[in-house]
């Protein structure tokens, strides 16, 4: 697993909890990029197709949901899980339909998020190319 | 008889012995022939002997008249002799003579001058002496000539024997010589009696002088009988036969001229013949005997050959009665025993034939008579029937034997109107000798007209026809059903031409129109052959969506569904548009696929919906501004209306009520006695079914109303609906009942209601905390979470990093935070759970095993004894996900209290059962227990007496469960345990 580098890309407005999300996905030997508002997740999925993707719900501007939608536009294969403190049901209903991976419940434990990474390699068709 | 036991040889035996018959019978002719020629031959050899005798007699005769003459010379010389010695010399000659008896030398007076006799009467010499012969027979004969002359014969007294005396005259005198015949029986006797030949010597007197047979010569027997005799006298020399006596004679006879005598041979016709005669009776005798040989034989034969064919010609009639089981007793031929075999095999051979002729036929005849029509066989050209199957019973109603017994049968039955013609035709085709089928009606015998086929096989011999073979088929039903259908044909045309709305009928595949009617020629303005080749666009208005293409989407959606509805904008031929309603519907006409399109002008319509349209709108205005709450009841009292007033007074909003009973919603069930007559009422059609009443609000309230009530009817006059008209007067009408009726117990209502409303005053006062509390949690969850997220992240980091020996004084630490980032994150999930109305989302699930699955997945220490009973078979209508909260708060309760106890006896019992209408779960545990102030406080928020906890847990647990129409009770003693009973009510199709 940890031949291959995985392209993460990890979207939250909180710079502590991202950074300590990174931290921990670097250890896992990831590159990992960060992108705080859903505009820039855009933005970077444009210039980068990332391996996969941690999304919070809750940002500033375009909410997670939106960019989700957005991002799985124009890149339908994108593997992205979301992630939130407090969502109601409907806005968590949405994500799923719009082909969100898996909803992580914050705090969730790390191993859930390395979990999804170990995952991609033993499933390595579903976004490697599109 | 082993010659006989072949029929063969019997028959070949009879046949030689009947053919020898007539060998034998020409044989028989052949003798008789044969014998006719012998008798010929005899008769002529006869007469050759009779002559030859009488040559021979004569010749001695002439002998002995020579002999004489010879003597009379002597004498008459005179020289010779001298008279004494004449005696001597007669005696010599004499003696010497084998004829002379004696010779007597007689003088002119015819006295013995000189006599010469036979030595040995010598003796007696003296007495013919001057023995005078005048007297003699012989000179009576004499004649002047000298010619001699033959006496008659006679008896000779010295001899005894047949003399004759031969006289010759002399000049003086006469000689005389006794001539003894026997001499001339000595020359008869040449010929030899041996063959039955008799020779006679007959003189002329017809008495025998000589005879071949000696005895017979002495006998002076006389001859003057035989025919032949008396004729050879006359000079006719004949032979014939004669019978004298027993004796049968072929006799000839002729004459000696001199001295006419007649020599007779006789011959023994008997004798002569017997060879013959013995042949011919010897043939008779075959004859007589084959044919009575072949005679028995043959009846013999018929005897014995009718006895077994007899039996044969009986068997063959009992194998023709159908008596197979027959055996013949040996006949005695060998032939006819084999024939009997045969005809045994014969018939066992015949048995099995009936057999299955019997078996063919009445599989025929089942086979003709199960066949749904009339086989019938007929004799031409007299009609008759010859075979009629039983359907003709069954068809027509005739008993089968009307069929054969009337000749006319056929003609008299078919319909008056049909008869000439079927017979005419009939009768042209037979003679044409073809088969023919052809189609009338026949008067069945209960007087119904059955339509009949009838399928003709003409059979033809000798160049002729001379019977029908047929089947008729009844086909009124067909012919019924074929009137019907042109019928249809007629009034489908009617129909298709006289209805209003314009009708295209297309090929399904290409689109193409093949037929419209009438309407829509009028409809759009054009001429039926214009429309046939004109295509969808020329009908359309030719802009999207109405060009072409869509009309050929709109045929082939039809075919492929079956139907459709659709609107559709038109054009007319003279290019007017005009909105028409157009209904698709894909048929099979002719076996073909055709789509029907009606088209129906719906500009009127159109401008009329238009209309409607904006008087609805202002109605609706009305409607929804109107202060009064206005409501429109279905006839199955549910609500078709619900204007805002209503929304007003009610709290429902429309979309809530749409479809909805009252009862359950807006009327209480303790006024459903009071509504239900009211609504009677207005169904009947009572428009003063007006009431006042108490309803309920969504939120609880009760309220009093006052309703106006209307039936509304439609245009035929039924009642359709009720309006209702409705207006809160809780504040108006409460108070005045209030007054009238409680003002006796006014204190005690006023107490009363004060504790009342404090009560729902402090649930309102929760509740408020509980709103205000809920959109804090929900807005702070979010910001705490992420602090919390990465605590927990960094502590991960740290664990992961901090592995090994010499952190482990660290592990415990990094323990602690780690549970308590946990607690609160609980904290703030019971927080949300809690203050957070959540829909509750319901499905139909089996409560055994889903209560089962969730155990499995939590862990239970390993000091408390479980024990399950899931056995309720109940499937429940309930949200899972609120229930497994409800379920895990409930069992870490319990789990907990049995941690505080320590050293006990920890029993967890978990139980699910059905009592009445409700599922229950309980959940026992032999915990801590609680005590009577703390029971009373259990459902309070944030009242724990845990060390961890908001004191939430409990109050989830009862939401939940109330929100799901259900409850929850606990029982508890301090020290004992807890017992938590939660129950949902089961839905009516959920038992089970």
């Amino acid at each position: 697993m940890g031949q291959e580098i995985t392209k993460v890309l990890i979207v939250e407005d909180d710079p502590d909890f991202a950074e300590s999300l990174m931290i921990a996905l670097g250890v896992r030997n990831c590159h990992v990029d960060l992108a705080r508002t859903g505009e820039e997740a855009i933005r970077k999925f444009h210039s980068l197709c990332y391996d996969i993707a941690f999304m919070d719900i809750k940002l500033p501007g375009k909410d997670g949901v939106e960019s989700l939608v957005e991002i799985r536009d124009f890149c339908p294969t994108a593997h992205i899980v979301m992630m939130t403190g407090f969502s109601e049901a409907a806005v968590l209903d949405k994500a799923r339909q719009a082909g969100a991976v898996d909803i992580l419940r914050k705090p969730f434990r790390l191993k859930e998020m390395f979990g999804h990474i170990d995952k991609l390699h033993n499933e390595p068709s579903s976004t490697s190319n599109h | 008889m082993p010659l006989l036991t072949s029929l063969k040889r019997a028959l070949t035996l009879n046949f030689l012995l009947v053919a020898s018959i007539p060998v034998l019978f020409f044989g028989l002719l052949n003798i008789q022939l044969l014998s006719k020629q012998q008798l010929d031959g005899v008769r002529a050899r006869n007469m050759m002997q009779a002559r030859s005798v009488s040559e021979e007699v004569e010749s001695f005769l002439l002998e002995v008249l020579s002999d004489l003459r010879h003597v009379q010379q002597t004498i008459a010389s005179d020289t010779i002799l001298r008279p004494d010695s004449v005696d001597d010399f007669l005696a010599g000659v004499v003696r010497n003579s084998q004829f002379f008896e004696s010779i007597y030398l007689l003088d002119n007076n015819r006295q013995i001058l000189h006599l010469g006799v036979l030595p040995k009467l010598q003796s007696r010499r003296d007495d013919y002496v001057k023995l005078d012969f005048s007297g003699h027979q012989i000179f009576q004969n004499i004649n002047v000539d000298e010619r001699p002359v033959w006496s008659n014969t006679f008896v000779s007294l010295v001899t005894g024997e047949p003399s004759v005396t031969l006289g010759v005259p002399m000049q003086q005198g006469f000689l005389l010589g006794n001539i003894r015949l026997r001499s001339l029986g000595k020359l008869l006797q040449r010929y030899s009696t041996h063959g039955g030949v008799e020779v006679s010597i007959v003189d002329d007197s017809g008495t025998l002088v000589a005879h071949n047979i000696a005895e017979k010569a002495m006998q002076r027997i006389n001859f003057g009988d035989h025919p032949t005799v008396v004729a050879a006298m006359k000079g006719t020399e004949t032979t014939q036969e004669f019978e004298q006596g027993t004796r049968h004679y072929l006799e000839s006879a002729t004459l000696i001229t001199t001295p006419e005598w007649v020599v007779w041979v006789g011959l023994d016709m008997d004798k002569v013949m017997a060879p013959i005669f013995h042949m011919r009776n010897l043939l008779i005798g075959f004859m007589a005997v084959a044919a009575i040989l072949a005679s028995f034989i043959a009846l013999l034969n018929v005897r014995r050959l009718m006895q077994p064919l007899n039996a044969l010609g009986e068997r063959a009639g009992q194998i023709a009665n159908g008596d197979y089981e027959l055996n013949l007793p040996p006949s005695g031929y060998s032939e006819i025993d084999v024939l009997a075999d045969q005809i045994t095999n014969m018939s066992h051979a015949i048995k099995i034939r009936e057999e299955s002729i019997v078996s063919n036929e009445q599989r025929f005849r089942d086979l003709v008579n199960s066949i749904d029509g009339i086989v019938w066989e007929m004799e031409y050209p007299s009609c008759r029937f010859l075979f009629v199957s039983r359907q003709a019973e069954v068809m027509l109603g005739y008993p089968i034997q009307d069929w054969y017994e009337d000749p006319c049968f056929w003609e008299k039955k078919i319909h008056p109107e049909d008869m000439e013609q079927s017979r005419a035709y009939r009768q042209l085709m037979s003679e044409k000798q073809d088969d023919h089928d052809f189609e009338y009606r026949m008067v069945a015998a209960d007087g119904k007209n059955i339509w009949v086929r009838d399928l003709v096989t003409v059979v033809v011999e000798d160049n002729r026809p001379v019977r029908l073979l047929g089947g008729m088929i009844d086909f009124t039903a067909q012919k019924e059903l074929i009137n019907a259908l042109s019928h249809s044909e007629r009034n489908y045309r009617e129909i298709f031409n006289s209805t209003s709305d314009a009708i295209f009928i297309h090929d399904a595949e290409t689109g193409r129109v093949i037929d419209v009617n009438q309407a829509m020629l009028n409809m759009f303005e054009c001429d039926y052959e214009k429309a046939l080749v004109s295509d969808l666009g020329a009908f359309s208005q030719g802009e999207s969506p109405y060009e072409i293409e869509d009309a050929r989407l709109k045929l082939q959606d039809a075919q492929e569904k079956g139907s459709s509805t659709f609107e559709w904008h038109s054009r007319k031929a003279t290019g007017e548009l005009f909105w028409s309603e157009v209904n698709l519907r894909s048929a099979v006409i002719g076996n073909r696929n055709r789509i029907l399109a009606a088209v129906r002008d719906i500009s009127e319509r159109k401008k009329a919906v238009e209309k409607l349209r904006e008087v609805n709108e202002r109605l609706s205005l009305l409607i929804n501004r109107m202060p009064l709450g206005c409501i429109l009841w279905t006839l199955d009292f549910t609500v078709n209306m619900w204007n805002p007033a209503a929304e007003a007074i009610f709290g429902f909003s429309e979309n809530e009520m749409l479809g909805n009973s009252p009862f359950g919603t807006i009327v209480p069930e303790e006024v459903r006695p009071v509504v239900e007559p009211l609504w009677d009422r207005m169904k009947a059609g009572d428009t003063a079914a007006h009431s006042l009443n108490d309803n309920v609000t969504k939120d609880g309230r009760i309220i009093t109303c006052e309703w106006s009530n209307t039936p509304m009817s439609d245009i035929s006059g039924e009642i359709i609906g009720v309006l209702s008209m409705v207006q809160d007067v809780s504040d108006r009408k409460a108070a005045e009942s209030e007054l009238e009726k409680y003002r006796a117990r006014l204190e005690e209502l006023v107490t009363e209601r004060t504790a009342q409303l404090q009560a729902a005053q402090e649930e309102l006062v929760q509740k408020g905390r509980l709103a205000v509390l809920g959109q804090l949690t929900a807005t702070v969850s979010h910001e705490i979470r992420n602090p919390l997220g990465t605590v927990a992240n960094a502590l991960y980091l740290l664990k992961d990093s901090l592995r090994g020996e010499e952190h482990a004084h660290l592990a415990r630490p990094l323990l602690l935070a780690e549970r308590n980032v946990e607690r609160c994150d609980n904290i703030i999930s019971d927080l949300l759970d809690f203050s957070r109305q959540r829909k509750i989302e319901k499905e139909f699930f089996e409560i055994d095993t889903w209560f089962a699955e969730l155990l499995d997945e939590l862990s239970f220490p390993d000091e408390v004894h479980c024990h399950w009973d899931l056995s309720s078979q109940a499937t429940v209508l309930a949200d899972s996900e609120r229930l497994r909260r409800v379920m895990v708060n409930v069992i870490t309760n319990a789990l907990q209290a049995l941690a505080e106890k320590p050293n006990a006896n920890k029993l967890l019992d978990i139980q699910t059962r059905v009592i009445d209408d409700r599922c229950e779960i309980l959940v026992r545990d032999t915990g801590s227990g609680m005590s009577e102030e703390v029971m009373a406080r259990i459902f309070e928020p944030m009242f724990s007496t845990k060390n961890f906890g908001v004191g939430l847990g409990v109050p989830i647990i009862k939401n939940i469960m109330e929100g799901h129409g259900g409850g929850v009770d606990y029982h508890s003693e301090p020290g004992m345990g807890t017992t938590v009973v939660m129950w949902l009510l089961l839905e009516n199709d959920s038992l089970g």
